[in-house]
């Protein structure tokens, strides 16, 4: 017998409830890639894992994992909120910042995060204010490459 | 202080129906939600909501410290956990305390300690609360057949150092207790390399007897009788009932007796459940634990108390003392709550998630319906598959019975898969109609029977 505690059980039953779509819906594969791994799962055995491949196949886009979003056509890239918190900082409208670097820092409760942005950028706007509630995935700054 | 506006860390039926309580009260409320759940009922109910995190709970709903801010930075006062994510987490109602926010549940040492089981049987003990009849330490087979025939069989041996079925052995007699004890203490050493046992009495055909209490943190308890949540699968509840018929009114006096010291002896402020198992053929009840919050299955005391027990947890909450003594609880009638899950009883009970396109739920005197669901509303994946929770009232257990089928019988649900089906086919039982059932009736009875039929 295995114990399972509930988080363990909450995540049993997701997976289940995927495979039940995925049985439902007719589908040969699954790949989910996220901040905890990446996965794979194919109804026929032995078809080849394309996540496993190099750049072989093509993968349909998906968010970042920061909780950021790239426009490629304008070349901006709007860094968001990753959870809800305060903002006590945002890189000054006009700074340069670098692929990686702080674009703003939130506060939860005594502890401040630092918001990366994901692609080098000048700061074009703010779209939310020191002191400002932000909630999860609500923009932040814009970054014009 | 009473509470001015508050927060609710939840979701689903619970988050709108701790929303509507503190509008009755005129309390302004906050709904936390996670991505998934940004149009939930209860956030657009709700004066305002805040999107904690992504879908994923261990990102939003269970993460204190995002609760907590989120509470704080939308100008709370209060701050309600409902059941389950981090209700029974002390952490909880320490980041409040720390953040000047009234916490609707009991202070963070008495969670700790009635969350921990070996605490928790001490103070019931303590407070002269039955426990299974046991003994620790069994060395030898010797004392293995002395302790079983004082216990009384069937007993249960199980390793002290152990869990999750290792070492566990049932006896139903002298000579199989020393057999047992070889056979368990050998496991035990295997698996733990500690081949130490202790024993239990094995109750092969309990119910779970639980009885529905309210603390206001100032010295006053009051109960509001109990609740039979027999009808269990793999321990998970489906059906809840109250009062428990199947106990004699001097038991049941007992039983109401032991929950309130045991309640009082902690000085305890909140709603909050005792959990018995109720041994039938002995007449005998025995303690199991405390769930230090509200409990899903709290609309069947109310409907026979006609208390709102979320109400008197903000009133609590907000500094008020009970606002009822003991004599002025009155329990009339019989009620019944089925709960709704989204799952599939055809293939393994199967979550069972997407959009309900169809949504005609029964209605008429003496039927409640808790649930956030409407049609066209869609059943996130995430998380738990209940979808509301079906509460009949009626004079007597028969004539609740009956009321339950016809509710069920008219509640159309489509574009899932609920267990409203199985309810109907476990109330037509005969079993559940002359109270015949325990907690594995369902598991070895009516779904062993279903599988057989299927076979």
């Amino acid at each position: 017998m295995i114990e399972i505690d509930d988080e363990a059980r909450s995540a049993i039953t997701n997976a289940r409830a995927l495979l039940d779509a995925m049985l439902a819906g007719g589908w040969e594969q699954v790949c989910i890639t996220g901040e905890e791994g990446d996965y794979f799962l194919a109804r026929v055995p032995g078809t080849p894992n394309p996540l496993l491949a190099p750049a072989a196949v093509a993968l349909p886009a998906v968010e970042p994992a920061s909780g950021q979003q790239t426009s490629v056509g304008s070349q901006t890239h709007t860094v968001k909120a990753p959870h809800v918190g305060t903002v006590v900082w945002i890189a000054a409208v006009g700074a340069v910042i670098g692929k990686g670097e702080t674009a703003a820092r939130i506060a939860v409760l005594d502890e401040t995060m630092e918001i990366a942005a994901s692609n080098a950028g000048v700061v074009s706007s703010h779209a939310a204010k020191i002191g400002d509630l932000v909630e999860y995935a609500h923009d932040l700054v814009t970054l014009v490459a | 202080m009473a509470i001015k506006r508050l927060f609710i860390a939840n979701r689903g039926e619970i988050a709108l129906r701790i929303v509507r309580a503190a509008q009755a009260l005129n309390i302004e409320t906050v709904v936390a939600v996670s991505d998934a759940d940004r149009d939930s009922a209860a956030a657009r109910l709700a004066d305002r909501s805040v999107v904690l995190g992504p879908a994923q709970a261990a990102k939003s709903y269970l993460d204190p410290r995002l609760v907590v801010h989120a509470a704080k930075a939308s100008g709370c006062d209060g701050l309600h956990p409902g059941y389950g994510f981090l209700s029974e987490r002390a952490i909880l109602p320490t980041l409040c305390a720390q953040q000047g926010i009234a916490f609707v549940g009991p202070a963070p040492d008495v969670i700790d300690s009635l969350g921990d089981k070996i605490q928790a049987r001490a103070m019931a003990r303590a407070a002269g609360v039955p426990l299974v009849p046991g003994c620790d330490g069994v060395a030898t087979a010797a004392d293995a057949r002395r302790e079983g025939d004082r216990i009384g069989y069937p007993v249960l041996l199980k390793a002290a150092a152990g869990g999750g079925g290792r070492g566990m052995v049932i006896a139903n007699n002298g000579d199989e207790a020393e057999a047992g004890f070889h056979r368990a203490s050998a496991e035990a050493v295997a698996a733990f390399g500690d081949g130490t046992l202790f024993m239990e009495r094995f109750v092969p055909e309990a119910r779970h007897v639980e009885v529905q209490l309210m603390g206001d943190g100032k010295g006053g308890v009051v109960h509001l009788g109990e609740r039979d949540c027999s009808v269990q699968r793999r321990y998970q509840k489906l059906i809840e009932e109250a009062p428990c018929v199947a106990m004699p009114d001097h038991l049941r006096k007992q039983l109401h007796a032991s929950a309130c010291a045991l309640a009082a002896s902690v000085n305890y402020r909140n709603a909050g459940t005792c959990e018995f198992l109720f041994d039938v053929k002995r007449q005998e009840f025995y303690f199991i634990e405390v769930n230090a919050r509200i409990q899903v299955e709290h609309p069947v005391s109310e409907m026979i108390s006609g208390f709102d027990l979320v109400q008197e947890q903000l009133r609590i909450a907000g500094g008020a003392p009970l606002s009822v003594t003991q004599d002025q609880v009155r329990l009339s009638g019989h009620a019944i709550e089925c709960r709704i899950n989204a799952e599939d009883t055809a293939r393994d009970f199967m979550p069972s998630p997407g959009r309900i396109t169809r949504w005609a739920p029964p209605a008429g005197e003496g039927i409640r319906l808790d649930s956030h669901m409407s049609e066209g509303a869609m059943i996130p994946p995430y998380y738990d598959s209940m979808i509301g929770k079906l509460i009949v009232h009626a004079p007597t257990r028969d004539a609740a019975i009956d009321k339950l089928d016809a509710a069920l019988a008219d509640f159309r649900v489509e574009g899932i898969a609920t267990t409203i089906g199985l309810h109907r086919e476990i109330i037509a039982h005969p079993d559940f109609r002359a109270n015949r059932i325990h907690t594995r009736w369902l598991e070895q009875v009516l779904l062993a029977d279903r599988k057989g039929a299927a076979a």
